[in-house]
């Protein structure tokens, strides 16, 4: 059942041998649901590839909005490249009013805080809700001890069944580029532990990985939603499952007290999927300081932890 | 055999305590090289920096308050306009601006001695490898000259950011080869270098 998609674009024809994409996410009514993709600024071939499977995706799975990790806007910072590098190519989600969350990477510039279609209201950093969920945008570019006085305010005050934070560089990540960001995770991973941040996305790998859950926490690297580095992937034994032969995107829903995601590729193959389980804490008997240790379990629909279903 | 295995346990008991007092004087110590505050602590080291720092903010707000204001909903075009005019402001009121003028003989001082502190310590090695996932990237900048927009920026270390001066909004600390430098963000103007901050920066591209 495989078709051929055959797209216009800036005089060029992109050929992308498609496969019937059947998204297998439960699209539960009044769950939390969303897009997210890295390293994808270039407003070269690929992206608009990813992004066009992205628009065939949102006719499947209504998504609200977009988690964007980063290096939103590669090279020239020009209105023409904001238009090639975001705004035409995700022009279908932008007519479905999906809104788009950002946060900085190495290729962006500060100024991207007030661009109106990145949702950041002029700041590097912040947090916003949607449903159950607190979603908090890092700038890892520039870790400063400003921004992580304001990360435990917000952790502290969050009272939010799911803490999701998302931001550049990858404190979990086995590709040779560049690798785990080990000094942000010394840093990081210790509130994201004490105040009970179930996932973290990133991206500046140009690969995809999924992490087994480490200290509870969900790590997943998304940065090859327009850029890729075909086998970059080393694998190590943090890695549950990874994917560098294509681009990629996520979708990921939430219900209630289980987050379901998604990464479907270029050319719309389910290279990943499956389902992280928050167990409820128990509010009465477990001490405030402990609340935030929660324990977390990520099961694919095979029932083997650490495999991608098909 | 009971009597030996007294000996060793004390002994390993007054091993522990040594080592233990060791590690208290260690970390007393490294407190008192870089104090936070106090005569000699990181406010009086980088009082003179601060001083410049803050002069500069005075003069970048003034031109600043004579330009629109840039919303938290831009465009694409107001944005680059918004940063082409302030850049200009600003580089029309520095026009005599030096490359020392912030970075100044006695701030490199007490720069450097934060960055050989950090550098020496426990998480040198993190700190290096920061730098380096961080694409580091070498080109030629000036003093009062925007930033490239098309050049990524490296990540500068948190580690490093805990040991250096804080500084108004707007303004950040960059890292390009081996030259630490100050950058106004929302014009991208570089405000002053410090040339071989880093001597052992790791390789760039």
């Amino acid at each position: 059942m495989s078709r051929i998609l055959i797209r216009i674009l800036f005089g060029a024809i992109l050929v992308v041998p498609a496969v019937a994409q059947k998204i297998t996410l439960p699209q539960a009514k009044g769950s939390v649901r969303f897009l997210v993709i890295g390293d994808f600024g270039t407003g070269e071939r690929l992206q608009y590839e990813t992004a066009d499977r992205m628009r065939l995706a949102q006719e499947q799975f209504p998504f609200d909005f977009a988690l964007l990790l980063g290096d939103n806007i590669y090279g020239g910072k020009t209105p023409r490249d904001f238009e090639k590098k975001f705004e035409l190519p995700y022009k279908p989600l932008l007519d479905n009013k999906v809104s788009f969350y950002a946060s900085l990477g190495n290729h962006d510039i500060p100024e991207e805080q007030s661009y109106k279609l990145f949702n950041m209201g002029g700041r590097r950093y912040y947090s916003f809700k949607k449903g159950n969920v607190r979603f908090f945008a890092l700038d890892s570019n520039y870790m400063d001890p400003d921004q992580l006085t304001w990360l435990t305010e917000q952790l502290q005050n969050s009272t939010d069944d799911w803490k999701i934070a998302f931001f550049h560089h990858p404190l979990y990540s086995s590709a040779r580029a560049h690798g785990s960001s080990l000094e942000l995770r010394s840093i990081l991973e210790p509130l994201f532990e004490k105040y009970g941040v179930q996932a973290v996305f990133s991206g500046h790998d140009h690969v995809y990985e999924r992490m087994t859950p480490q200290k509870g926490i969900a790590y997943f690297v998304e940065g090859s939603s327009g850029q890729l580095r075909p086998g970059d992937i080393r694998g190590a034994a943090f890695t549950a499952k990874s994917f560098d032969t294509d681009c990629t995107f996520m979708l990921v829903e939430i219900v209630q007290s289980d987050l379901y995601f998604e990464t479907i590729s270029r050319t719309g193959e389910t290279v990943d999927s499956g389902k992280i389980t928050r167990t409820e804490p128990k509010k009465v008997l477990v001490p405030a300081a402990q609340l935030g240790q929660i324990p977390l379990h990520v099961a694919t629909r095979s029932g083997v932890p650490g495999h991608p279903i098909r | 055999m009971k009597i030996v295995a007294q000996i060793r346990l004390a002994f390993c008991g007054l091993l522990l305590l040594a080592g233990g007092s060791a590690k208290v004087i260690n970390a007393q110590t490294q407190a008192e090289a870089m104090p936070e505050k106090g005569p000699g602590g990181k406010e009086a080291r980088f009082k003179e920096f601060l001083q410049r720092v803050n002069a500069y903010n005075k003069l970048r707000n003034s031109v600043h308050g004579g330009i629109p204001a840039l919303g938290k909903k831009a465009t694409a075009e107001e944005i680059q306009k918004h940063q082409a005019t302030l850049a200009a402001k600003i580089e029309g009121a520095r026009k005599e601006a030096q490359q020392g003028d912030i970075f100044t003989p006695d701030s490199q001082k007490a720069f450097r001695r934060a960055i050989d502190h950090a550098l020496s310590g426990k998480h040198a090695k993190r700190i290096d490898r920061t730098i380096v996932q961080g694409e580091p990237v070498k080109l030629d900048l000036y003093v009062n000259k925007a930033y490239p927009e098309k050049i990524p920026v490296t990540t500068v270390p948190p580690t490093l950011l805990q040991h250096f001066p804080k500084l108004p909004k707007n303004i950040e600390y960059r890292i390009v080869g081996d030259d630490l430098v100050l950058e106004d963000t929302e014009s991208r103007v570089v405000i002053d270098i410090f040339p071989s901050a880093f001597p052992n920066a790791p390789p760039h591209t």
